[in-house]
């Protein structure tokens, strides 16, 4: 009973705040918006036992990517207000956009209500687990991902560093 | 228990409002933000899918796409940044010249 | 576990970690550091190819499966290593004269010939994504890379968007059929959608996978993005992104559609059937009116991607040789399009079709390589471009889709017309200006070899497509 109801606390609380990213004129509201959202799936991720994860979705990527985000924004004062929704496109284009997400949704909804899959067991995902599979079985994935930060940090160099000779 | 089924159906809803905002939005930033919102219903399926079958794969997968979710946010916001630099506006239909 | 048969990676990676370091140094002497770059550079190029060399008849999988090595693999890291040698003098050209500083994008080119390596080696749908993704964030970086330029910026950005929905879309897909299949491995996921292949969750896993796939390739509808970031794109970026990414695009379609993806082999003609017709109609036409070199040439590859679709659409081991060969003489015509761009573009001091007046009389020597590659681009024989579009229609015809082959053949005349265009205003209108254009020794040692061949490739089709064939056999 409780399970059924944290469970539809976060899932009400995902949608609306998700809702909230994307209709939130205000960047900067859309992405405090965005961490409510995160908040809720690191609950839902409690509930699947996924102990290890729910914490980094909340340290990590609530906590430190959302939030280096926020500041960006505000240190180099680039969020601007988007114009109102209905000015933004002509209805004609607003139509076709709308249906494509609301059709999308929809067939998910009606090809996932009836379909039989397993019932959800809990694989405990606290930090020893989690660590033995990581560097046993991923451990490619595990080592490549090093060069992805790389790659970010050569963006940050190459890109967004001011030119001191030009 | 919940069904696995509403998870997954959770998450397809996310994913949806991810891609609408895609279609609605025009500032680079909030683009950048939809994305997420994508990235992040994968990885509730990941997680769920976990669960479905009692194995720890689907989440140490949901690791990486927060690793691919952080370095791609640096990435947009270098670019987001540079245009903010150049002509002060985000807003994707005032950068307009390559076109035909 | 074999860490042997990742040697091609190791060198890679390897090449990245002196280069980086090397960083560290701060050079005062320019000249020095980028005489040392480019031995390193070429040092690494030879290494990566002999451990190619030695890697390719051995088949076996690493890392638990994740990782497979077969001829298939090593056909296309020789594509994407031809490529990376040429980008890479291709971006010397390009930054010769161009107070940016060109440091980083060697760097960020290696990382993302790396992610190409293992784009093709995935045996496992985590790793295709990592690796589609060390691409897709190298091509962020390279293509936005001219931070001063404003259509550069443009580009960068909306090749960023794109690249992002795009990679959303894929790992949805992916965690689509996690969950149906409880694994990501090809094997397992093959095993699984073989039982049940009606599942849908499999089927839309499937399809959103190869959605985000086709972005890669440039398929249409997903091509939208072509044409903007080769115009914007600086010239080495437009030209890996031309012929690795597609490749790559192909290869991981190639791969996940024979290896993982069978119960959908009975639709497979109608899909891609159609979606070459699309894709090859919206190129050639969109190409009629461009006035933009590197714009006209996203459109050409956008019909490039048409014919290798047909390809795909005829299918079984005739029609991926055929694709396989196809890419070879694309990758060689496009890189040779594109070295004589990077140097007309500096020489001219412009992209447009109109700054090529007179091309012919200030060089001869590039303006009579251009005429080569862009009568192979179009398929005119005895050329590489025309064996590789024979081969294909070919593959068609005997898998029974006259039709398409039909309208395979109706593009080349419409592609004739616009390469012959570019060919008028090079030989028969005036130049603008007199004086001759020289070419450095590396760039014209360069442009001689890869016309050479086109030639060859065009004249001897035998060893080249006897390799092919060797490849295609893996993927069944």
């Amino acid at each position: 009973m409780t399970q059924k109801f944290l469970f539809y606390f976060f899932a009400v609380l995902c949608v609306t705040s998700a809702l909230g990213v994307i209709l939130h004129p205000k960047p900067t509201r859309a992405l405090l918006l965005l961490i409510v959202t995160m908040a809720g799936l690191s609950g839902l991720f409690t509930l699947l036992g996924a102990y290890f994860v729910a914490m980094a979705q909340l340290v990590v990527y609530a906590g430190a990517v959302l939030v280096i985000f926020l500041f960006v924004i505000m240190l180099q004062g680039i969020a601007a207000v988007e114009a109102p929704l209905h000015q933004r496109f002509r209805g004609i284009y607003l139509l076709p956009a709308g249906a494509l997400s609301l059709g999308l949704a929809a067939f998910f909804v009606l090809m996932l209500h009836k379909m039989p899959l397993p019932a959800l067991q809990m694989p405990l995902g606290t930090v020893e687990n989690i660590g033995k599979t990581l560097f046993r079985d991923y451990l490619l994935p595990f080592e490549w991902a090093s060069l992805l930060i790389l790659l970010g940090v050569f963006a940050a160099v190459s890109l967004a560093k001011k030119d001191d000779a030009a | 228990m919940i069904p696995a089924s509403h998870y997954l159906i959770l998450s397809a809803l996310l994913f949806c409002i991810g891609l609408l905002g895609i279609l609605i939005r025009r500032n680079i930033l909030s683009l950048l933000l939809s994305i997420e919102l994508m990235l992040n219903a994968a990885n509730l399926n990941l997680v769920a899918g976990a669960a479905m079958h009692g194995q720890l794969d689907g989440q140490l997968m949901a690791f990486f796409v927060m690793v691919i979710a952080a370095a791609e946010v640096t990435i947009g916001l270098a670019i987001a940044v540079l245009l903010f630099r150049r002509g002060g506006s985000l807003d994707t239909h005032d950068i307009q010249q390559l076109k035909g | 576990m074999n860490l042997l048969l990742l040697t091609p990676e190791w060198v890679v990676l390897g090449v990245l970690a002196l280069l980086t370091f090397f960083e560290l140094f701060q050079f005062k002497d320019e000249a020095f550091y980028k005489k040392v770059r480019n031995l390193l550079q070429l040092g690494g190029l030879l290494a990566a190819f002999a451990a190619l060399l030695c890697i390719e008849p051995k088949a076996g999988t690493a890392f638990g499966g994740t990782y497979i090595s077969d001829p298939f693999a090593a056909f296309f890291k020789f594509i994407f290593l031809l490529a990376a040698g040429a980008v890479i003098q291709m971006s010397r050209e390009f930054f010769d004269q161009r107070l940016e500083r060109s440091h980083e994008f060697f760097l960020v080119l290696w990382v993302v010939l790396a992610g190409f390596f293992l784009l093709v080696s995935a045996n496992d749908f985590l790793v295709l994504f990592l690796a589609l993704e060390t691409v897709t964030l190298g091509f962020y970086i390279l293509n936005a890379y001219l931070k001063n330029d404003p259509v550069v910026i443009e580009a960068g950005m909306k090749y960023f968007i794109l690249g992002s929905l795009a990679s959303a879309v894929l790992i949805f897909g992916i965690s689509l059929i996690y969950a149906a299949a409880g694994s990501t491995l090809f094997p397992d996921v093959r095993a699984s959608f073989v039982n049940d292949p009606q599942n849908p969750l499999l089927v839309t896993g499937a399809l959103m996978v190869l959605a985000g796939l086709f972005f890669k390739a440039g398929v249409f509808p997903f091509q939208l993005w072509i044409p903007d970031v080769y115009e914007g794109a600086p010239t080495p970026a437009a030209a890996f992104l031309s012929v690795a990414s597609k490749a790559a695009g192909f290869a991981a379609i190639l791969r996940v559609l024979y290896t993982v993806f069978l119960p959908l082999e009975d639709k497979r003609a109608l899909l891609f059937g159609t979606l070459a017709l699309l894709t090859l109609l919206y190129g050639a036409l969109g190409a009629l009116r461009q006035t933009q070199i590197k714009r006209l040439f996203g459109y050409s590859s956008i019909s490039h991607a048409g014919y290798l679709l047909i390809g795909v659409a005829a299918g079984r081991e005739v029609g991926v040789a055929a694709i396989l060969f196809y890419l070879s003489a694309y990758a060689l015509t496009t890189l040779t399009i594109f070295l004589v761009i990077a140097i007309a573009g500096r020489e001219l001091g412009s992209d447009r079709i109109d700054a090529y007046r007179g091309l012919g009389r200030r060089s001869p020597f590039l303006a009579g390589i251009f005429f080569l590659a862009l009568l192979s681009s179009a398929g005119v024989p005895p050329l590489a471009g025309f064996t590789g579009k024979f081969l294909v229609l070919l593959a068609a015809v005997r898998q029974g889709l006259t039709p398409l082959a039909l309208v395979g053949s109706l593009a080349v005349a419409i592609s004739l017309y616009y390469y012959l265009a570019i060919v008028r205003v090079m030989y028969f209108a005036p130049p603008s200006r007199e004086e001759p254009i020289t070419l450095c020794p590396a760039s014209k040692g360069m442009l001689l070899a890869l016309a050479a061949a086109l030639v060859a490739a065009g004249f001897f089709q035998g060893p080249l497509l006897g390799a092919a064939e060797h490849a295609a056999q893996y993927l069944f």
